[in-house]
């Protein structure tokens, strides 16, 4: 029975054990070993309040911030690769992600707080499964990858595939760990924008959020291709991918961008919500903002050329 | 050039009254000094009442009504009690005295006995060694409830056939205004606009949790210590339910990690809890409220719904005035009903409704009615911010529809020195009002960067729109009700030290600061050499709540009351050290001089203790109350309040068309404060009272579902952040008040007042669509504007 | 519950301590350390109201296991004055008016003072973001942003 609902709110929490494995191996057989009681800690941000409002009730957890190797932002071959303790904050300042995926920088800098973006990582803000999360849209724009480890094997999963519902991903926490995120780092002739929407700013949970990569020829006369990744407009992120087929190969125009906004409007699905808004304002919000994300990705994309 | 301006007219019934001029240049009053608890709190050193650590006091907790509506059938402690380490589990039967609290009515239960009324109301208490193990008890505590029927509306509720929530029903009073004919008034108008306005549920939010320690003594006697902003409230409410007198119970207050009104009640309910299960079990009982069991359960801003009506002629000038007021209570009375004459939130929002205008023809109808909602209580402005964004509203809506600038309509009906109020009162002294809407228009720039709304093709073509706004109001000082005195007892040490004992309370307004700058100042000594002693029942006088924007204008006054005789002695000691007459002697910076020749001085603390060796007198009592108010309940005729504060503020803000997002880009506030006595803490006063008032504007609302709030939490009833911030331009001018220490008039809840309405004039002003339901949130605006659009060139 | 041996660096000294392993940051600073300048305002990461600077970056210590913080270097609010002098922005505080209640104080010092350390010179902007984390509900911010402002200036050397 959630806490809630009986009304009393505690203030200290509990669980019986925590463990500090140095390496993901020993992680991951402490997971198998506590068989689902056992629950992964990087910042917390997500876990300790979860704890606290009795979603989440694990007896042991698995902090794994000792761990090296995890804590790096790296640029391999054209990949950018994000380890699974990298932080908001550590995105948000990091000048290779500022030139090449600003939207992941725009979205790790507008969440939370100064002290969430220091504590949460990228990693645990996508398998929260939240379908608005501020990096889970930049990165499924990104055409991000996630690599998971469980003791048997490791897999890529690609964002794309990686939601099932509000809340729940591919990943089970209870046995499996992130790894790494990576995606391409964005091309030469590719910009990209994190649009947010929210009733103040800061500490604020998102109304909306929506990335584009906007892809355009040198002399910005056709569309290469745009990615559109937005949320919480459904139980999972979405990738609007017939507004994406419109604009392919498009000459550019405000018409066909306005025409490609409101199909990612009918591809997506609010409810209703008495904190984030109605339907109708959540889908008007759609519309106006891929439309806006989509001319800033146009004019840094202009500012890129020159 | 000072004591000029210092020597201000009163108007009272064709006799002028004058201010006596000041002969001496104020030492410390009118300076901005240092803040007395600085330094502790930058230290990191303050204790605040969760810091307090009490070994061995066991831990308090209440469980609480998941039912909006509902009879208690049953209730079984038996299995919680067995739970090792608990100590007590208390029910309704258990309680020894009144089963009942509230600041005005006793009708909270402490712990229900027979239903339930809101989501949140007590029904058992815990008290046990941890507070995990109170908790495990109260999830073994078994209740039986059988749901009533609920009411979530004031229309609803006032409904004959609606669920009764107390036995006398649901409507708790009804308020009128009758001044003039209104009928005859609309039919001499050339223009009439009517609209009908909602404003939500506010939480305080204080940043500090409520907390409390209930010691219970072998003598029979009982402690409480804790964040209160009003400790005999709190003190007088705890004697009955424990069923001992009240000179049996002490109440200590902690300084406040913020109260805006909230702390006025949350400290009874949390106080007497705590202090039943320290009773009943014979130890210490430390009770601490969890966010959202604050949000849940404590007091709240009154929402309401309004509808407005007035007529003006074509030239502006204003002649009737109507209004409806449904003020919804919910569950319990707080500080809601009326406490005669003109107390309580009810009577001052109707009192406030018709606004600072002269208006001849004025007819108001207040209702006060429960429902099964978390219940209303103080919240800085009490009443007054909720009405004011109504005529402030509607006010401007008015200036548009007769193409006038909306500063000249004001101007053209608000008070002045000499006006009639809309209760009858005639306004005799201190009224700055026109006099801060000049400097905030001047200081704004108001004449250049006003122009009317923009016609829709304007808004069509653009993403983000400015427009600039403007409110106007005021506010009472003190509470209007015949027990509205408070007390003082000053101490002169004999080492030029000083004692304060007073019971009003630190809340970060700076009360302590401010009184111990005006007992420096009577004293002639400095503001180091003050303290004010922890506010408690034992040993300060009766003094009221601190609420109301009451404390420097009233304590103030009983501080000066209490240092004459002191001061009395002091001048006689060093006239007699000196060889000097009396009439001669200044005392100022802890040395009592010759007005002629200066250089003949003698230490304070000379005189003081030349006090002491010769038995004269060197403590002061004083005792004010101010001009008695008056208000027939029948017409709403009379004089509520003896003086009030004057403000005008103008906004400007950008909309973000498309979303609906608005920023505040700057905001002027001009406030008529009769005298500061701190300027930098009536700036952060002023700065703070506006970011509320901006959160009022945009996004606080506590929201609502079949009786259960939705945002709990501070990410989800979110209140404006740093980044939300405009520009702050805080201004004061000084109209004496002739009934203030030093002139001195309230300017606590001032500053949240037409904040709100400025912001939203100014979002009107931006895209041509008005919001009439707070907050204006970006949803609200972008629906606004969206109808706008559809009504097309059909406007 | 077995008890757990953790140390870590208190405003410049090694403390050692023996904690539940549930515990949090800010209960062991609070009550194991007598650190009362860390406050409760929500016990979510909401507020700001606990922060404290760990490892050089401000965060909320309500959302860490003590456990977590093992090894670590951490600076309340307590640790900001040296051998009875106030830090530079505790002054300015105090001068500005930046105080009311008090109650944010802490949180808003200590992300002034994470922002200062990693850059001296901010714009008012860079400020209202750095301590945007911290929630004030009496000042209206203004204050407390000129405040750290004027510190700033101070620290830097180049005096307003």
């Amino acid at each position: 029975m959630r806490l809630e609902s009986s009304l009393v709110w505690p203030k200290r929490l509990h669980w019986e054990k925590y463990f500090r494995p140095r390496t993901i191996p020993e992680a991951l057989k402490i997971l198998e070993e506590f068989q689902g009681q056992a629950r992964l800690l990087a910042g917390g941000t997500d876990l300790i309040p979860q704890i606290r409002n009795r979603e989440a009730e694990p007896t042991v957890l698995v902090d794994i911030t000792r761990i090296p190797g995890l804590g790096e932002i790296k640029l391999e071959e054209g990949v950018i690769k994000i380890g699974a303790l990298v932080t908001h904050a550590q995105v948000a300042e990091s000048s290779l992600i500022r030139e090449k995926a600003l939207a992941l920088s725009e979205g790790a800098s507008q969440l939370g707080s100064p002290q969430i973006r220091n504590l949460g990582t990228v990693a645990g803000n996508v398998v929260s499964g939240q379908p608005g999360a501020d990096t889970t849209i930049p990165l499924l724009a990104l055409d991000a990858k996630v690599k998971v480890m469980s003791k048997e094997k490791e897999q890529t999963i690609p964002m794309t595939e990686f939601f099932l519902d509000t809340g729940k991903t591919r990943v089970d926490s209870t046995r499996e760990m992130v790894t790494e995120i990576f995606f391409p780092a964005l091309a030469k002739n590719e910009s990209s924008v994190s649009l947010r929407l929210a009733r103040r700013k800061s500490l604020a949970l998102p109304i909306l959020n929506v990335s584009v990569v906007v892809s355009a020829d040198a002399k910005q006369k056709k569309f290469n291709h745009v990615k559109i990744a937005l949320g919480p407009v459904a139980p999972t992120p979405l990738r609007a991918r017939e507004a994406e087929g419109i604009l392919t190969s498009s000459p550019i125009a405000d018409g066909v961008i306005k025409e490609a906004a409101r199909k990612a409007a009918q591809e997506a699905n609010p409810r209703t919500s008495l904190l984030r808004g109605s339907e109708e304002y959540r889908r008007e919000m759609v519309i106006n903002l891929v439309e806006r994300a989509i001319h800033q990705g146009l004019e840094r994309l202009e500012v890129k050329h020159g | 050039m000072e004591k000029e301006k210092r020597k201000k007219k009163v108007l009272v019934k064709e006799k002028v009254l004058e201010m006596p001029p000041v002969m001496e240049e104020l030492s410390i009053v009118g300076k901005s000094a240092i803040r007395v608890d600085a330094y502790d709190k930058v230290r990191g050193k303050l204790q605040y009442g969760a810091d307090m650590d009490y070994p061995g006091a066991l831990h308090g907790k209440v469980l609480r009504s998941p039912h909006a509506h509902a009879l208690i059938k049953k209730i079984d402690t038996e299995e919680a009690k067995t739970v090792p380490g608990v100590v007590a589990v208390l029910t309704a039967k258990d309680v020894p005295g009144r089963n009942g609290f509230g600041a005005i009515i006793p009708d909270q239960p402490v712990i229900c006995g027979d239903k339930v009324r809101y989501i949140g109301d007590g029904i058992a208490l815990v008290a046990a060694v941890s507070e995990d193990i109170a908790i495990q008890a109260l999830e073994k505590i078994e209740v039986e409830y059988e749901p009533l029927p609920a009411v979530f509306s004031p229309i609803e509720a006032m409904k004959p056939e609606a669920p009764k929530i107390h036995e006398k029903g649901n409507l708790i009073t009804t308020s009128k205004i009758r001044k003039g004919d209104t009928e005859k008034g609309f039919e001499e108008a050339d223009i009439v606009l009517e609209r009908t306005y909602t404003v939500p549920i506010l939480e305080h939010a204080y940043i500090e949790l409520d907390v409390v320690l209930a010691i219970p003594h072998p003598d029979g006697t009982i402690t409480v210590k804790g964040p209160m902003q009003a400790p005999f409230t709190v003190r007088r409410n705890i004697a009955p339910v424990l069923g001992i007198p009240i000179n049996k119970v002490q109440c200590v207050q902690t300084p406040l990690g913020g109260g805006f009104g909230g702390k006025e009640d949350s400290p009874i309910d949390i106080g007497a809890r705590a202090a039943l299960l320290a009773w009943k079990t014979g130890r210490p009982v430390r009770m601490e409220y969890d966010r959202e069991e604050i949000t849940l359960s404590t007091c709240k801003r009154h929402p309401m719904i309004i509808t407005c009506k007035i007529g003006a002629k074509k030239d502006g000038t204003f002649v009737a005035l109507e209004g409806t007021i449904y003020n919804e209570q919910g569950a319990y009375a707080s500080l809601g009903p009326v406490i005669p004459p003109a107390g309580g939130v009810h009577a001052h929002a109707v009192v406030m409704l018709a606004g600072p205008y002269v208006i001849q023809n004025v007819k108001v109808d207040g209702f006060l009615v429960h429902t099964n909602h978390p219940y209303g209580g103080a919240m800085r402005g009490f009443g007054a911010p909720q009405v004011n964004f109504v005529h402030e509203s509607l006010i401007d809506e008015l200036a548009g529809l007769l193409k006038m600038d909306p500063y000249q309509l004001r101007m053209k009906n608000c008070f002045e020195l000499g006006s009639e109020t809309a209760t009858g009162q005639v306004l005799d002294q201190s009224v700055g009002l026109k006099d801060t809407m000049e400097k905030a228009r001047s200081e704004f720039h108001w004449s250049e960067k006003w122009k009317p709304a923009p016609p829709v093709k304007q808004l069509e073509k653009t993403d983000k729109r400015r427009g600039v706004g403007m409110a106007i109001g005021w506010y009472r000082t003190s509470i209007g009700t015949f027990g509205d005195g408070c007390g003082v007892n000053l101490h002169l040490q004999e080492d030029g030290s000083v004692l304060i004992f007073q019971g009003l309370t630190e809340m970060g307004q700076g009360s302590y600061t401010v009184l111990s700058q005006i007992a420096a100042e009577a004293l002639g000594v400095t503001l180091e050499d003050v303290r004010v002693v922890t506010p408690d029942t034992d040993a300060a006088p009766e003094s009221g709540p601190t609420v109301g924007s009451r404390s420097t204008t009233l304590m103030g006054n009983a501080i000066l009351i209490a240092a004459e005789p002191i001061k009395r002695s002091l001048i006689e000691s060093a006239s007699e050290l000196l060889a000097l007459p009396p009439e001669r002697l200044v005392a100022k910076n802890r040395i009592i001089y010759d007005r002629d020749d200066p250089n003949r001085f003698v230490d304070l603390k000379e005189a003081a203790r030349r006090c002491m060796a010769t038995g004269r007198r060197m403590m002061g009592q004083g005792w004010y109350a101010p001009p008695r108010p008056s208000f027939h309940s029948e017409t709403g005729q009379g004089a509520p309040y003896f003086v009030y504060t004057y403000s005008t503020q103008m906004a400007e803000v950008e909309v973000d068309v498309k979303t609906g997002v608005v920023d505040v880009l700057n905001l002027v506030a001009t406030f008529d404060i009769g005298k500061a006595i701190n300027p930098i803490m009536v700036e952060g006063q002023i700065e703070g009272g506006v970011m509320m008032g901006l959160g009022y504007a945009l996004m606080e609302e506590v929201v609502m579902k079949d009786g259960m709030i939705q945002n709990l939490n501070l990410q989800d009833y979110i209140i404006p952040t740093a980044l939300d911030t405009p520009d702050i331009k805080p201004i004061y001018v000084e109209y004496l008040n002739v009934h203030g220490p030093f002139g001195a008039k309230g300017i606590g809840e001032m500053p949240n007042i037409p904040a709100a309405p400025a912001i939203t004039n100014a979002i009107a002003n931006a895209v041509g669509a008005r919001i009439y339901d707070l907050p204006a949130h970006c949803e609200r605006v972008y629906m606004a504007i969206k109808k706008r659009l559809a009504k097309g060139t059909k406007e | 519950m077995a008890k757990e041996k953790i140390q870590f660096e208190v405003n410049g000294n090694q403390v050692f301590l023996e904690v539940d392993p549930d515990e949090l940051l800010i209960d062991v600073l609070r009550d194991h350390l007598g650190l009362k300048g860390a406050k409760a305002g929500c016990r979510a990461g909401e507020c700001g109201a606990c922060s404290v600077i760990l490892n050089n970056r401000v965060v909320t210590s309500c959302l860490i296991p003590a456990m977590k913080a093992d090894g670590g270097k951490i600076t309340t609010v307590e640790g900001l004055e040296k051998d009875g002098q106030l830090h530079p922005l505790q002054k300015t505080f105090v001068e500005k008016g930046a105080i009311q209640c008090g109650f944010c104080t802490p949180g808003m010092l200590l992300s002034a003072k994470n922002l200062l350390d990693q850059n001296p010179t901010p714009t008012i902007q860079q400020i209202k973001t750095a301590v945007s984390g911290v929630l004030c509900r009496c000042t209206g911010y203004q204050k407390i942003v000129h405040a750290i402002y004027s510190a700033s200036k101070t620290i830097s050397g180049k005096e307003v």
